[in-house]
């Protein structure tokens, strides 16, 4: 009993809901109270991957149906009559639900009881939503209002004028100065992870990507002065992990671990295609100057052109024997750079040589550590690394022009400032990086953690060797 | 009399759940966090711990490398896994108490240890412990053995962690519990509970090191009353002290005929003639055992008996040695034992052979070993009982070896060259084939790569430093005089270990090449004491088989008494096993009183002599019948370097090869055969059937054999069609197949 009390105390802290339980007289909401119970319990054995005894219950619709007892799972208006409640209660081992592992806490059964007792209403929008997003509808958890320790940033964006820079914070974004800094803003109302930060550059957006690991993905665009929210692009079963705008704002590409690469019209917020030719996360996606292919990158270990707006699959590059972290096209629209966990750099045509006829060069630099992502600029390519630097390639992808110095972490994300020549690194530290990419000069550096201060952390964040 | 199991034995002793980590600040990575990780699974080799990782999390086996597992949870896929702001929240205390879909289901609950151990690691800001931390120096088990007789059903593992700044601590709730035979199933916390009678080991892992405790669940047995039997040798003393230890009475010691037809096979790999057997059955000295084993020693099939096996472990066939070399390894092999060559030096003379292999037919030894990794491993394998063919990939997963280790004993390899001064290759497609005459020898320089760093592999002795070497120095002749070197303490255990399974059927160490800690010797006092005379006495195999074979343990009988019929690993009674191919060739060879063809070979030359596994490839030409005979009966192909290779398991095939394949039909129909000689020479039908008996199952037939088949064969109409029935209900009995 102990065990339950505090797995369902546990529970009840992380996420904002058990309202239901704690009051017996307020109705059950489905979407707030039901599905995030089921999905946390029961999509194991009954979700995407498994259907244990030929039942699933990935959406609402799901779980109204029969599996392989042809018992009507819910029989609305009576929890005893259904074969889902009887399950969770019955004092026969064998067949008591989850199996293999702990009963439900009483207060989780008993809302289940309730929902269906009061008619086991559906209160969200479609029937077809996955239950893990309808839960997530609800509000995240507010930003911490000071960080005890630095997040790691694992994005960051320039905005168009260079004069702030936008990184991933804790449940939120922070914006900062790119002259001293300074915290201007903090966007909240996020969840707890930023992948992927985009601003729009002919429109006055900031596209946002994210989630919670294992459990959620978030893209939202917002107002970039204000932080109001200005459409919930699209939530998804799993993070979100790279975004871009089209050249012309016109379009926004999502590359997310559900393994899909989404397209949406940035007006209407409509999807106009989706890809899920990948067969892992993808890590990133980016459309070419002329806007007429995407290209992404997945854990698959390949990347992948793809033609608009059709979204047909052009070329699968296959050269990289490990995760590729990250892929993009160059300024002639004909090549594209990839880099992966293999350490590689590799440069590649976008026709398949041995369709198109066409004599290739494949090009592989060896970066000897892992390059997390890159962005390419009329300078080169750049590149950050696992082994604390950030580097500019030769534009031919064959030779280290320059190591930018100053780094004590691994640099999980870039942002390039065409104007300024400013180039901007996040690091797993919390720091962030700017660079003159002219020269290689150190511009400014700062720990992007509001209220954090190193000196009264010391003792608990211990320096990496 | 002293028990073997003197460290007495804890039972129920129920630990206090001490917290290791009783501050936060105090909670380190490598101390605290990754005992969790390989006590939760999470580093298994089934799930994290996968060399391709599960789900994208990959993290070192079994913890072989924190330093990569610390930065595959804080660091990598852009730090995902972990949230220092909001601990409980981290994706692996999400996805450990399945809290969150979890493809492992749950590891642990937030009330465990393990999940306070994380929390307060990721609280404290996930501190890695750094070098000038303590590390585990030594972990201590007790018990080390267990002995529960019944009604005795469980005891409590303590497992205590030294660490190098001299402090010590409990970690019996932390270590890794695994059984090698589900007689016991241990606890969470290291319980091991009884599920049936019998032995086996409990195998304790924390962190980087592991320790067995060998349990044994014993019948309580009241009417037990030992019997004392009169110990012939130091053998016994060891062997009886453990029986009584287990309340079993070995067997009674086994008859005449059954000693003679078991020492002949296992000493000379033939069958006793009729003449022996009789004479031997009449004769009445009280040391007749120990003088035949004297005589058997002395006999020229004794080393063809011992080379037989030698040629299997050390891959003389024909595809990579060729025909003539195969001949010339032979006899060397054969040639060193009939000399009586010390062991280790026969091992040294192997491994720092070299020159032309038909004229120096020990360096034979390389010509089938054609990279330094496969040097390695088969040295390893072959005089060190030990495989190390996993620690290629990985640190060992059930042993100390690392790839250090692995890749540092390979350097000693890598100086070997081939000058192939012809190949006359018949196999077009055989890559491995090498038909002619070649040249081994020794650069004085050159390195290996190590294939992590693409840096020269740094030599290293398994499991010790690097020796120290000059440039001049002979690679093969450092490994050798390390490999048998007195102090080294496999190879004379290993050795010896060899000869004991070979006579006793079974090793102290079983399987004989794969000693580790967690395959203990099921007698370790006695495999140290047998080492420990096989060096003294220098290393002589006659010796070790002399001081084993006049041992009561070797003579026991194999029928089991009311009790020790369960007992497969104490020696408590005879192991029976099937005659090899060779020998039941050649038995049957005997008891027709004729020859077998083997292709490339002369008429006569029995199995047990053949020097490789098929002269003429079955490629070129058809195999004869006798090569296809001990094909069936297991005889190896010799491409590993192990004696697993030869096949023990009864067949099928065999079956009907031994009830109307032609091989043994042909023997009893040929006219000139046995049966045809003692009907020629007018002989009696009881005194036929007396010879027959006698040369196939080395006694004369019991009263009511002898009146029934003499009666079956005066009354045939046809004596010789009635004879040959009798003969051949012989070879299919189990008492000729069988060594009992």
């Amino acid at each position: 009993m102990k065990l339950a009390i505090s797995a369902f105390l546990a529970f009840a802290l992380a996420r904002p809901l058990a309202s239901a339980a704690a009051n017996p007289d307020s109705a059950v909401s489905f979407s707030r109270d039901v599905a995030p119970i089921l999905n946390r319990q029961c999509a194991n054995c009954h979700g995407p991957k498994k259907a244990k005894g030929g039942f699933r219950l990935q959406t609402f619709d799901n779980l109204m149906q029969c599996g392989s007892s042809k018992k009507p799972p819910i029989t609305p208006g009576s929890a005893e009559k259904s074969r889902l409640y009887q399950l969770l209660v019955t004092t026969d081992e064998e067949d008591l639900m989850p199996k293999d592992a702990d009963p439900l806490p009483k207060a989780q059964i008993e809302i289940i009881r309730r929902w269906i007792e009061q008619g086991a209403k559906f209160d969200g929008a479609d029937r077809d939503t996955v239950l893990s997003t309808l839960a997530s509808s609800a509000t995240h958890e507010a930003a911490p209002k000071t960080y005890r320790s630095p997040e790691p940033v694992t994005a960051l964006a320039f905005s168009p004028d260079g004069a702030e820079i936008a990184v991933s914070g804790h449940d939120e974004v922070t914006v900062w100065s790119a002259a001293d800094g300074r915290l201007i803003r903090r966007i909240g109302g996020l969840p707890s992870q930023t992948f992927a930060l985009a601003y729009a550059r002919t429109k006055n957006l900031l596209a946002i990507a994210g989630g919670v690991s294992g459990e959620l993905g978030e893209v939202r665009l917002v107002e970039p002065a204000t932080g109001r929210l200005v459409r919930l692009l699209a939530t998804l079963e799993e993070t979100a992990l790279g975004l871009a705008f089209s050249p012309d704002d016109s379009q926004i590409a999502v590359a997310a671990a559900d393994q899909s690469v989404r397209v949406f019209d940035t007006a209407s917020g409509r999807q106009t295609f989706r890809l899920d030719d990948h067969s892992d996360w993808v890590m990133s996606v980016a459309f070419s100057p002329d806007g007429k292919h995407l290209v992404t990158a997945s854990r698959d270990k390949t990347a992948k052109v793809i033609d608009l707006p059709g979204g047909e699959v052009r070329r699968t590059f296959r050269g990289h024997d490990k995760q590729v972290y990250d892929a993009a096209f160059s300024a002639d629209n004909q090549r594209v750079y990839s880099i992966g966990a293999d350490h590689m750099l590799r440069v590649w045509d976008i026709d398949d040589p041995e369709k198109s006829g066409k004599k290739s060069s494949p090009t592989a630099l060896d970066l000897g550590a892992e390059p997390l992502r890159m962005k390419v600029t009329e300078k080169g390519v750049l590149v950050c690394c696992a082994d604390n630097s950030v580097r500019l390639i030769s534009a031919d992808g064959r030779k280290a022009l320059r190591s930018l110095s100053g780094g004590s972490d691994w640099f999980y994300a870039l942002s390039y400032d065409e104007k300024s020549g400013r180039l901007a690194a996040g690091s797993y530290n919390g720091e962030v990086h700017i660079w003159n990419i002219g020269d290689g000069s150190p511009v400014l550096s700062f720990t992007a953690a509001p209220g954090f201060t190193p000196a009264a952390n010391a003792l608990a964040n211990e320096p990496e060797k | 009399m002293r028990s073997p199991f003197s460290i007495p034995v804890f039972l129920c002793v129920i630990l206090g759940a001490i917290p290791i980590a009783s501050r936060a600040e105090d909670v380190s990575f490598r101390r605290d966090v990754m005992p969790v990780l390989a006590k939760a699974g999470c580093s298994a080799g089934t799930c994290h711990g996968n060399l391709t990782g599960k789900g994208g999390f990959k993290l070192s086996l079994r913890g072989e490398a924190p330093d990569w597992d610390y930065l595959v949870l804080t660091h990598d896929q852009f730090a995902r896994r972990i949230d220092r702001l909001n601990p409980e929240s981290s994706l692996i205390l999400r996805k450990a108490t399945a809290s969150i879909p979890h493809e492992g289901g749950r590891r642990f609950t937030e009330d465990s240890p393990e999940y306070r151990i994380l929390l307060s690691w990721i609280r404290a800001g996930l501190p890695r412990g750094d070098v000038k931390q303590p590390t585990l120096t030594k972990l201590t088990i007790s018990p080390e053995e267990a002995l529960l007789v019944e009604p005795a059903d469980r005891f409590q593992i303590k497992v205590t962690a030294s660490f190098s700044d001299g402090s010590s601590r409990d970690v019996s709730q932390f270590a890794v519990y695994e059984t090698t035979d589900p007689i016991a199933v241990v606890s969470h916390d290291g319980l091991v509970t009884r599920k049936a009678l019998g032995e086996t080991a409990v195998i304790a892992r924390y962190l980087n090191q592991q320790l067995p405790v060998r349990v044994a669940f014993v019948a309580a047995r009241p009417d037990f009353a030992w019997s004392n039997p009169r110990e012939n040798n130091f053998i016994d003393h060891q062997i009886f002290t453990k029986l009584q230890s287990l309340r079993l009475n070995p067997s009674g010691i086994c008859d005449d005929t059954t000693f003679l037809r078991r020492a002949y096979l296992d000493i000379i790999g033939l069958l006793p003639t009729v003449e022996i057997a009789r004479r031997f059955a009449a004769d009445s000295t009280p040391d007749k055992r120990a003088r035949l084993i004297d005589a058997l020693l002395q006999r020229p099939e004794f080393a063809e008996c011992w080379a037989l096996k030698w040629s299997d472990l050390l891959r003389n066939e024909e595809l990579a040695i060729d025909f003539k070399g195969v001949q010339n390894f032979n006899r060397w092999i054969r040639d060193s034992i009939e000399a009586g060559k010390p062991m280790d030096q026969f091992a040294r003379e192997l491994i720092t052979a070299r020159g032309d292999t038909y004229t120096n037919p020990a360096a034979n030894y390389y010509r089938a070993l054609r990279d330094p990794n496969s040097r390695a491993e088969a040295t390893a394998q072959v005089f060190l009982g030990t495989r190390l063919k996993c620690a290629r990939c990985h640190n060992h997963p059930f042993e100390r070896w690392t790839q250090d280790d692995y890749y540092g004993f390979s350097a000693f390899f890598g100086r070997i060259n081939y000058e192939i001064l012809e190949n006359k290759r018949r196999i077009a497609t055989d890559q491995h084939e090498f038909n002619g005459e070649q040249i081994v020898w020794v650069a004085r320089s050159g390195e290996t790569t190590d294939p992590r760093t693409d840096q020269p592999a740094k030599l290293r002795f398994m499991g010790t430093e690097a020796p120290a070497l000059s440039p001049d120095d002979d690679r093969l002749e450092a490994a050798a005089a390390w490999v048998t070197s007195p102090e080294n303490p496999l190879f004379a255990r290993v050795m010896v270990n060899r000869v004991w399974s070979h006579l006793l059927g079974r090793g102290i160490v079983d399987p004989v090449d794969d000693f580790r800690i967690t395959n203990p010797p099921s007698h370790p006092a006695l495999l140290d004491q047998l080492a420990a005379d096989f060096i003294e006495h220098h290393y002589d195999l006659r010796h070790a088989i002399r001081l084993i074979a006049n041992s009561r343990t070797y003579q026991l009988a194999s029928r089991p008494n009311d009790a020790n019929g369960d007992d497969a690993r104490n020696f408590s009674h005879g192991l029976i096993r099937r005659l090899t191919a060779e020998e039941t060739l050649d038995g049957i060879s005997a008891v027709t009183g004729l020859p077998t063809k083997f292709n490339g070979y002369p008429l006569g030359i029995r199995a047990g002599q053949i020097a490789g596994v098929s002269a003429i490839h079955f490629y070129i030409k058809k195999p004869s019948d006798a090569d296809r005979f001990v094909h069936v009966f297991g005889k190896p192909d010799r491409l590993i370097s192990s004696e697993s290779e030869r096949s023990g398991d009864i067949t099928f095939a065999q079956i009907l090869e031994m009830a109307g394949g032609p091989t043994a039909n042909d023997l009893l129909k040929n006219p000139d055969n046995r049966l045809g000689k003692l009907l020629a020479a007018g002989k009696s039908p009881s005194e036929i059937i007396d010879d027959v008996f006698w040369s196939a199952l080395a006694r004369g037939p019991g009263e009511k054999e002898s009146v029934e088949l003499t009666r079956y064969l005066a009354e045939a109409k046809d004596p010789r069609l009635a004879l040959e029935d009798i003969a051949w209900a012989l070879m299919n009995s189990k008492e000729f197949l069988l060594r009992r």
